[in-house]
């Protein structure tokens, strides 16, 4: 190939180019990379790279899906070899320290790196522990971390959520919160891994705004990685993007390194055309290079009314985002065929048809008063803000979820889901595809027009985000199901797979289908033939696009561009259960710590534990059913009143170990032989059986109410935290298993999602409904949740590293007392247990 | 100069903590199915009446499943008593077992039993039989100290538990695992763990694919 060429160019650029930004710093830069290149196992790569950044340089990353920006990002935060397998040549260094040799604990003296997941860029349960976690690794005097955490929480934009639960925050709140625990760490380098692939427009608009605000000192270097440039721009165009930046290609090659305007006017064709997202003005600007006249197929493509809508300047803040027109030259004749004004005009027959319908959940009204036609040879698509009941508008016209008011009629519809990891049931892609019931020779069609075959045998989990989308979508239209509604078709794709997805859901539409998709981007409904928008509780439209576009008003409502007054601390309502940070509206709870249950939560959890064990250790120990008869009652009256919790709740906790006690009680008295006080009855009942029976019974009842006891009074995080203090427990160990804590208060909403969204794979009720699950369904879905908490295990590990979390000492900002009132309890317990056990 | 071959070095003494962090979700999935899918079985137990006491060594098994998956993807010492460790810290910290803290000394028992077919391969061999002997011996172990525990000794039907707690064991605390693994591997997701780097040797060089 031509490796050498490629190679070589870029390296004079690189030379020529990051000269001037050099100077005012004569001294070492903060990064040197010399011929860095990283190959990974599946033999792609990235590099060589060679080049240099100096203090407060800020560069914009930029290639194609499959280029390898994350991998280099990894690569610099020392993640390759040490948590992905890879091989490293060249050298860096960053502000002296070979991230490579060293690994990520080393490399986050230096680095700070944010990554796209908002359900894992918080690592903790509590998002004031995740923002201190780093600098009580660094060894920041316990005093000085509180003032510190509010810092860096005010530096993110995220001042209101310090006491706050991250199971309770929304995906840009979530994002703020872990540029907090970077930020709280000084970092000299700050890597942004597409930190707002996730995030509606109002997400964006606030991450960017705490980045940039963070970035206002000249002192933090940066990299970014964002395929999303207008909405990473906003108002700002091309000069709020970094003023520097590199280019890879399709291979991971450097393609340029420079100024930015310069490298994507040079670049830009090139990469457009390797299917990156460009800048709108550029790509309008790029259009006019190609061979068309200026502003032909534009016109061509645009709706009558919407061409005279559209205001000749653009006004301010809205408008590199609102005017349509560019689309990839490809797909001129399909857009011209399809979207043309004429065919637009005359859409289809309605297939399905919601009729004055309520929607909402959890006693909340969502929307009211729908009426929406879904009509053949259309595509429909569907926008508003996070929250506005897009999802929920979806489950409902797929039958997922009954309606709450009027009634949805019409063909049978499959639901598409945003993460199509959530809703795989095959083992194969060719498995995947068959699982819709359709014949083999449509199977093997499929397998074609998605362009998957060479992937056919593998596992649909290995595909990359844009096969897996295409897949979702393939087997679903395999079922024969006249509608298609599909959440999020276009989200977090580059542009030649956003692309391929549209075209295929354009193409079931010109088929006689018809399609419903929901969408957050602007490029998405121009390529709709008409548009509806969920805001303020009801649907506004359809309406062709263009007339969408033209509207400011309605554009910001629809939550598509910003509004200028991005809110900071407000609380964003999320999507239901999608990206698993669904909002529970109230403020968080005050500092987890706080006695909410009684004196004995303010205990120390290490000894409540060690007293348990003791407990258990003696119960055991003993046969006669007197003293743990005593026991029981003795721990009841301190449960009572040391937990504050009400007898009846008591009991009703205690049912599962009264129904099993029941069952040790009634084998022992049937299955122990000796003296037989009733000889008479047909059964064996011996008295060791029942005296026996009753001890071990009790047994089961003093152990678990004390653990009862235990789990209310203690909290993970204090439990934790002292069981590193006292038990001498490896902080690597409790802050891992406090990642798992976080983890845990995310499954039941990530369990939720995945069970929905297998519902609607099945063959439909000749009604149109989806039925129940069947206990095979239920263990794919409970594969899926397996796979979807390995990789986030993956990313909690390196977050939790690169928050220098490693084996050195370390200081811990909020302790957890072991004192006097603890020594009381202790001896206090010891001796009552003592005294039961001598007077019986 | 950097120049770094792909794959962690084998055989550390530490866990990294991406390893710790793997087994801790693990803990984490496997005992949130788990109550997930008891939501169904409590009822059945409850309507079993006494025959629930036994009815727990059929399901026994499952307990055991965290230990050998996690030594299939680690393929280290400890990994399998690590995971059951950890499963059970999960079990009594985050989910508030009515076992108690003694739960801590059971997965122990449990742990060793597991990964000691493991353990005889030397980390190497990871059969459907060396499965299956790790479940044998993770559900035999641990069950004369539950034997103790819950006072079983004197009944008449302490072979008939064994029996049944071994072969669940075997099926489900050595089988399943094997093809949870399998399963798991073809996903991908691990990749990046020593069963990742398995079949090829860390010294391969890969080919960079350019397109």
């Amino acid at each position: 190939m031509s490796a050498e060429t490629t190679h070589g160019e870029p390296r004079d650029a690189v030379v020529s180019v990051s000269a001037p930004s050099a100077p005012s710093v004569p001294s070492a830069p903060l990064l040197e990379a010399e011929d860095l290149e990283v190959v990974l196992p599946s033999g792609d790569g990235v590099g060589p790279w060679s080049g240099t950044l100096a203090v407060g340089d800020h560069v914009l990353l930029i290639g194609p899906s499959g280029a390898g920006k994350s991998t280099l990002l990894r690569t610099l935060a020392g993640a390759i070899p040490s948590h992905l397998h890879g091989r490293v040549t060249g050298s860096i260094r960053v502000g002296g320290i070979d991230p490579v040799a060293d690994g990520v604990v080393a490399a986050s003296r230096t680095v700070g790196y944010l990554g796209q997941d908002p359900a894992s860029g918080v690592c903790l349960p509590d998002v004031a522990d995740d923002v201190a976690l780093p600098l009580e690794n660094r060894q920041v005097p316990a005093p000085q971390i509180g003032g510190r955490v509010h810092a860096a929480l005010t530096a993110a934009g995220a001042e209101g959520l310090a006491s706050r639960k991250a199971s309770t925050l929304s995906g840009g709140q979530l994002q703020r919160a872990a540029l907090a625990a970077v930020l709280a760490a000084e970092p000299r380098l700050l890597l942004l891994d597409e930190p707002t692939a996730m995030l509606d427009a109002g997400g964006i608009a606030a991450v960017r705004g705490s980045v940039q605000a963070a970035l206002q000192d000249g002192e933090t270097a940066a990299i970014l990685v964002e395929h999303r440039l207008d909405e990473w721009a906003g108002a700002g165009g091309l000069a709020a993007l970094p003023p520097r930046t590199i280019a890879l290609d399709r291979s991971g090659r450097v393609l340029a390194d420079g100024p930015t305007h310069e490298v994507l006017l040079q670049h830009g064709a090139t990469l457009r055309a390797e299917g990156c997202w460009l800048p709108r003005d550029l790509e309008r600007s790029l259009e006019g290079m190609l061979e068309r006249p200026p502003e032909g197929p534009v016109e061509e493509s645009l709706d009558e009314s919407a061409e005279a809508a559209i205001p000749a300047p653009t006004p301010a803040g809205i408008p590199t985002a609102a005017r349509p027109g560019s689309r990839a030259s490809e797909q001129e004749q399909t857009t011209e065929e399809t979207v043309a004004p004429g065919r637009a005009a005359v859409p289809g027959r309605p297939l399905l048809t919601a009729n004055g319908v309520a929607l909402g959940y959890e006693g909340r009204r969502l929307l009211e008063g729908v009426d929406l036609e879904v009509r053949s040879g259309q595509v429909l698509a569907v926008v508003g803000r996070n929250g506005a009941g897009k999802s929920t508008l979806l489950a409902a016209l797929a039958r997922l979820d009954p309606p709450r008011a009027g009634a949805i009629s019409g063909a049978a519809a499959g639901l598409v889901f945003q993460r199509p990891e959530a809703q795989f049931i095959g083992s194969t892609v060719v498995g995947e595809l068959r699982a819709s019931g359709a014949e083999e020779a449509a199977v093997g069609e499929m397998l074609e027009q998605l362009a998957l075959r060479d992937w056919a045998e593998a596992s649909p989990f290995r595909l990359s985000g844009g096969q897996q989308r295409r897949l979702s979508l393939g087997a679903m239209l395999l079922t024969g199901r006249p509608v298609l509604l599909a959440d999020e078709p276009g989200f977090g794709l580059d542009r030649a797979a956003q692309d391929t997805v549209l075209e295929l859901l354009r193409e079931s539409a010109a088929n006689g289908r018809a399609v419903l998709m929901t969408t957050h981007d602007l490029r998405a409904v121009e390529q709709a033939h008409a548009v509806a928008v969920l805001a303020d509780g009801r649907v506004h439209g359809p309406m062709p696009p263009a007339k969408l576009l033209a509207d400011a008003d309605l554009l910001h409502r629809a939550g598509l561009v910003a509004s200028p007054t991005a809110e900071t601390g407000r609380p964003e309502r999320g999507d239901r259960g999608e990206r698993g940070c669904e909002d529970r509206g109230e403020a968080g709870t005050a500092d987890p710590s706080a006695a909410a249950h009684g004196w004995l939560s303010q205990r120390n959890p290490t000894v409540l534990l060690g007293l348990l064990t003791a407990l258990s250790i003696v119960c055991i120990a003993l046969t006669d059913p007197v003293p743990l008869v005593a026991l029981y009652v003795l721990l009841t009256a301190a449960t009572l009143a040391g937990c504050r919790i009400r007898p009846l709740a008591l009991l009703r906790a205690q049912v599962p170990f009264v129904v099993f006690a029941l069952g040790v009680f009634a084998v022992n008295v049937l299955s122990r032989p000796g003296h037989e006080p009733w000889p008479e009855l047909p059964v064996r009942i011996t008295q060791e059986g029942i005296v026996l029976g009753t001890a071990l019974a009790l047994r089961a009842l003093v152990i678990g109410l004390g653990a009862l006891a235990v789990a209310r009074a203690t909290d993970p995080r204090r439990t934790m935290v002292s069981l590193q203090q006292h038990a001498r427990l490896p902080a690597r160990y409790a802050y891992a298993l406090l990642a798992g804590r976080r983890l845990l208060d995310d499954l039941p909403s990530r369990w939720a999602t995945i069970t929905r969204a297998h519902r609607a794979r099945p063959p439909v009720r000749t009604d149109g409904t989806v039925g129940r699950l069947r206990p095979r369904h239920l263990v794919a879905c409970a594969f899926a949740l397996l796979v979807d908490a390995i990789r986030s295990a993956e990313r909690l590990a390196f977050a939790l590293e690169s928050r220098g979390l490693g084996e050195g000492p370390r200081t811990i900002w909020r302790p957890v007392p072991c004192g006097r009132a603890d020594l009381l309890l202790g001896v206090v317990v010891a001796t009552v247990v003592g005294a039961v056990l001598v007077l019986s | 100069m950097t120049a770094v071959q792909a794959g962690p070095t084998r055989r550390r003494s530490r866990f990294t903590l991406r390893e710790i962090v793997l087994v801790v979700v693990l803990g984490v999935v496997f005992g949130f199915l788990y109550w997930v899918f008891v939501q169904a079985w409590n009822g059945l137990a409850i309507a079993m009446g006494p025959a629930g006491d036994l009815a727990q060594h059929v399901l026994f098994g499952s307990w055991l499943l965290v230990g050998p998956i996690a030594v299939a993807i680690l393929r280290r010492p400890g990994s399998g008593i690590l995971a059951e460790l950890i499963a059970a810290v999960v079990e009594v910290v985050f989910l508030g077992s009515p076992v108690g803290p003694l739960l801590v000394l059971s997965a122990l028992l449990q742990g060793i039993g597991s990964e000691l077919p493991f353990a005889l391969t030397r980390y190497r061999r990871f059969g459907w039989g060396v499965f299956a002997a790790s479940g044998a011996f993770g559900a035999a172990l641990v069950f004369f100290w539950t034997a103790y525990r819950m006072g079983w000794y004197g009944q008449d039907l302490l072979e008939l538990r064994l029996g049944v707690q071994v072969l669940s064991g075997i099926v489900l605390g050595g089988l399943l695992a094997k093809v949870i693994v399998g399963a798991l591997r073809r996903t991908g997701v691990l990749d990046d763990f020593a069963i990742g780097a398995a079949p090829r040797d860390a010294q391969d060089i890969v080919e960079r694919r350019v397109r």
